[in-house]
């Protein structure tokens, strides 16, 4: 259904702009699109190997951070209180007022691109873990205590298992976001990627190279989204079981 | 109140009056307000790992396969995963869950969870059973058939159990001994000794002398 809806929308588009003789500068065919993104193959490859590079580290760093803190914060209550408000407020601070002052500390090398996408990347995973870990049933721990558990041993056998749904569930936004936040940061200021090379066609109005941009970006998150979901089915086998009942 | 060797002790009570609480002190995840517990004389109040508790819901870890769940007390132990395998393999037969091992708890009926979750409670200490509730879960057809493997399995066994319940039939159809507790603040309202003979089956649940101690007990609650 999602396939041919599409596929009709395509069509509409192309349509329109052949009966309208819309200038490719302002709104090019899909065929144009495709076109653009032919020609230009070499160049386009080197900026997305940028772009992906970035995002990439941006996300290991992230996911590595965010386990940590949650981590942290769940096994001491205290550090939970006091820093889940501050988490909740970094997310109220528009990345795109932030990011220019990366620039300003850390120039225009890969450094303020990778921490944009740590910035995106970060809460969905930290706050997915947190509220996971918290969500264990209460009788699974007393029954694991009962036994005579420790909290090591508690962490390993039953809570983080338990967390893992929803930390991938976290790890597929994050993965879905970081992309666009490298494009972001390269947006204000970068030599190479993605976000960089549509600023250059945006200005030289090479309209059908922009939406060629657009195109990878998309599918490149796709991607990432997918991977992680089949890195999903392949962790949590008894997972399928339960939806197949 | 107290639980010999061997012996089956059911305790019934309304709801709420404080029976799960016992239970959380017994196996030492609560401290009482007052009083202690004594283990075979040594003094146990507020201490875990002693002995074995089963919860109304089966607990059972969606990730683990049947056989990996029921291991978990042994590895909590300290056992490798292969020793607690080979330990708990065994048992599958008695408790009428062999060839589903490698199953996960999701693929099984209420009643085999309940049965894989006795036996990670039988596995973790078989001297002394806490059964809050076990078959509270289950259908009333279930449940009785539960009841009726339950004995059969325990006359094989030499555990002392301590099991709550809110059916009197229950009650009085596995435990040797009563106890009937009243609302909060719970007391003991009642001691009742069930004499009846052993193995007990079908047949008990018309004899005479079953219907007069279930009047006895329904009378009182």
């Amino acid at each position: 259904m999602a396939a041919a809806s599409f596929c009709s929308f395509l069509l509409l588009w192309e349509g329109t702009v052949r009966f309208f003789k819309i200038e490719a500068w302002l709104l090019p065919a899909p065929t144009a699109v495709l076109a653009a993104l032919g020609e230009g193959w070499p160049l386009f490859w080197k900026h997305t190997f940028v772009t992906l590079y970035e995002s990439l580290m941006g996300f290991v760093l992230a996911v590595a951070l965010a386990l940590a803190l949650a981590l942290t914060m769940d096994a001491l209550p205290l550090v939970r209180r006091a820093l889940y408000p501050l988490l909740v407020t970094t997310q109220t601070i528009p990345i795109i007022s932030v990011a220019p002052l990366f620039l300003i500390w850390f120039g225009y090398g890969l450094l303020p691109k990778v921490l944009v996408v740590v910035l995106v990347c970060f809460f969905p995973v930290a706050v997915s873990l947190l509220e996971s870990l918290a969500a264990v049933d209460p009788d699974l721990i007393d029954l694991l205590r009962s036994m005579g558990a420790g909290r090591m041993a508690r962490l390993r056998l039953v809570k983080l298992p338990a967390a893992l749904p929803g930390l991938l569930s976290g790890l597929k936004i994050a993965a879905s976001y970081s992309i666009m936040g490298a494009v972001i940061g390269e947006w204000l200021g970068a030599q190479a990627g993605l976000g960089y090379y549509m600023t250059l066609s945006q200005r030289s109005f090479a309209t059908p190279r922009v939406f060629a941009i657009i195109l990878i970006i998309t599918v490149l998150s796709l991607a990432w989204f997918k991977v992680i979901e089949i890195a999903e089915r392949l962790i949590m086998p008894w997972q399928r079981l339960r939806s197949e009942e | 109140m107290s639980l010999s060797e061997g012996e089956f002790v059911a305790i019934i009570g309304p709801s709420g009056c404080g029976k799960s609480t016992l239970f959380n002190i017994i196996s030492g995840l609560h401290l009482p307000d007052a009083g202690k517990v004594f283990i075979d004389g040594e003094d146990y109040t507020g201490r875990t790992g002693r002995v074995s508790y089963m919860h109304q819901k089966d607990l059972l870890l969606p990730w683990r396969t049947i056989l990996d769940n029921v291991c978990l007390p042994l590895i909590v132990k300290g056992l490798s995963l292969k020793e607690a395998r080979a330990r708990a393999r065994p048992h599958f037969e008695a408790f009428g869950l062999a060839g589903f091992e490698e199953h996960y708890p999701a693929q099984l009926s209420g009643g085999m969870r309940q049965r894989a979750a006795l036996l990670r409670t039988y596995l973790f200490a078989s001297d002394i059973m806490l059964l809050d509730e076990p078959f509270g879960a289950l259908d009333a057809l279930t449940r009785r058939k539960m009841q009726f493997w339950l004995l059969s399995t325990l006359s094989r066994y030499q555990t002392s159990v301590l099991l709550i319940t809110h059916d009197v039939e229950e009650a009085l159809l596995l435990a040797d001994r009563v106890y009937v507790l009243s609302e909060r603040p719970a007391r003991v309202k009642l001691e009742l000794k069930v004499d009846l003979p052993r193995p007990r089956s079908e047949k008990t649940l018309t004899a005479p002398a079953f219907v007069a101690l279930k009047r006895r007990l329904l009378e009182i609650l």
